[in-house]
């Protein structure tokens, strides 16, 4: 079996019994010991959970009770998901022993589908802190071990690139999934604010935190996405909404979808020509299978940066204001001084930004009337060395205007990254595909349109 | 947040926020950041200006 390999086709095997859930297992596990120790994807193995779970899961299909495509399948989450009995760090030293005595709803939801929890990833400490001051070695770009697998999921990200588990759940506030799905040439998507409950999550900025999958196909985040959609009453944002088949339309195609693309907002200076080349490409090859590709223009974006920065530090400070005065040293230099930064914030200057994140949101869906996805670069640039890591940079880095994640995750609407090409450094690029809230499954339907009629999520790196 | 020009200045600002006395060195470090802050965050004021819509918060239950 080589890896990675794709849950659709894995399941398949699980439920004929042509594969055991217990071999399947055995192997990511014997690969996870392998090759962590240079990658680090993972920060805790829970291999005694996992295959004690792979073995129940094998009794069950073979007594006929085949729960679905998920059934046997191995997987990852970011450790911000709590796991009941298995350490849940955030990457810090502030949680280094915490043991949760409760599975985060999404944790509950894939034990449910049957899939069988490897362990728990790296990540930059509490979803935004630099990559490189956690208690546990950041994580490595597996098409590069000098470069980063961009953040915050990046340990999620690595995982699935490098067939170290067949899917991961991360968390994206500010493009968290989106960026080390495209860094290591996987899919992952961002859900609508509301679809996937966030209960048993840590959490970075309340009224902006996502969770889904990252995964090695669109099939397959379809699939992941699938089981840990719906409502939680233990989430007060979870929207009380039917979940829709997400793979139902995966082989609609997309004759007469309308693709809007905003080149003022996200084709701009600050991103690189590759990426932007490699995405008109990919824009390219959509309108080659029918779609009609629209100019459009979003106003109020200027503003993202700001609104989202100014939420982020004031919503993560009313978080960790006790842990951080207590005992500021259990946090690294970066996420201290981020968390420190929403104490000068005042109350109207916070309303300020959830205005303009109004404004925002309204911008997006009425561009939304006139299209029904928006294209874009997912990442302004491709890669970053572990030597040029600035943490002095990195506040400026994210609020400037080079961030293209931010439209989305302030209107709250579904953004899909998948690969689209590499860069000339060989690292992979990515573009991200947003639609209107809840309808996740036209984000999918046009990405695998596009992943069908190329062949990047084929490549993956030598390892 | 204000301007805030030197780093005696932001010493007490630091003080006044209840953040304790900070080392030098992370004084100096919170100060970029606080500085990239305030001036990203400076232009909201201006780019609302006269608006008048009544204030919406994106939290529970907006997104549907």
């Amino acid at each position: 079996m080589s890896f990675p390999q794709s849950i659709a086709a894995t399941g398949e095997l699980l439920r004929t019994r042509a594969l055991s859930p217990v071999e399947l297992t055995t192997r990511f596990l014997e690969r996870i010991a392998t090759l962590n120790p240079r990658l680090h994807a993972f920060i805790t193995v829970s291999g005694d959970y996992a295959l004690a779970k792979a073995h129940a899961a094998e009794r069950e299909i073979a007594a006929g009770r085949w729960r679905g495509a998920l059934h046997g399948i191995p997987f990852a989450v970011k450790d911000v998901y709590e796991t009941r009995g298995i350490r849940t760090t955030a990457h810090s030293r502030v949680l280094e022993t915490w043991l949760p005595e409760r599975d985060a709803t999404c944790i509950t939801r894939m034990d449910a589908a049957g899939a069988v929890l490897l362990g728990k990833t790296a990540l930059w400490e509490f979803s935004t802190g630099a990559a490189t001051e956690g208690p546990w070695p950041a994580a490595r770009n597996p098409w590069n071990l000098d470069e980063t697998p961009a953040g915050s999921s990046s340990g999620s990200g690595v995982a699935v690139a490098a067939g170290l588990a067949s899917a991961a759940l991360g968390g994206d506030t500010g493009g968290s999934i989106r960026f080390p799905a495209a860094a290591t040439g996987c899919v992952g998507i961002r859900p609508t604010y509301g679809r996937v409950s966030r209960h048993g999550v840590v959490p970075l900025a309340w009224s902006i935190d996502t969770c889904g999958p990252l995964a090695a196909t669109v099939q397959d985040a379809a699939l992941v996405l699938q089981a840990i959609a719906g409502f939680d009453r233990l989430d007060p944002a979870s929207a009380a909404l039917d979940v829709p088949d997400f793979a139902a339309q995966l082989g609609a195609g997309v004759r007469a979808l309308r693709i809007g693309v905003d080149r003022t907002n996200f084709f701009h200076e600050l991103v690189d020509p590759e990426i932007v080349a490699a995405v008109d490409e990919a824009l390219g090859v959509l309108r080659g299978l029918g779609a009609t590709v629209r100019e459009i223009h979003i106003p109020w974006l200027e503003y993202a940066s700001a609104v989202q920065n100014l939420i982020h530090i004031t919503e993560s400070h009313a978080y960790h204001e006790r842990r951080l005065k207590r005992s500021p040293e259990l946090y690294g230099p970066t996420a201290r001084a981020y968390f420190r930064l929403g104490a000068f914030v005042t109350g109207a200057e916070y309303l300020r930004a959830q205005r303009v994140r109004a404004k925002i949101r309204a911008a997006v869906l009425r561009a939304f009337e006139q299209v029904d996805v928006i294209l874009a670069p997912t990442t302004s640039r491709s890669g970053e060395r572990f030597d040029e890591i600035d943490t002095t940079k990195r506040f400026q880095r994210l609020t400037g205007k080079g961030n293209v994640g931010l439209a989305f995750s302030l209107a709250g609407v579904p953004s899909l990254s998948l690969p689209c090409g590499f860069a000339a450094r060989g690292l992979p690029l990515g573009m991200q595909i947003a639609g209107r809230p809840f309808d996740e499954a036209t984000v999918f339907r046009v990405a695998a349109a596009y992943e069908r009629a190329t062949a990047w999520h084929e490549m993956h790196p030598h390892l | 947040m204000r301007p805030i020009a030197t780093l005696e200045a932001f010493r007490l600002a630091v003080l006044e926020a209840g953040l304790g006395e900070l080392p030098p060195d992370e004084l100096a470090f919170l100060k970029i950041y606080y500085d990239d802050a305030y001036e990203i965050i400076a232009g909201l004021d201006e780019a609302l200006g006269a608006d008048d819509e009544p204030a919406t918060i994106f939290w529970a239950g907006s997104a549907t």
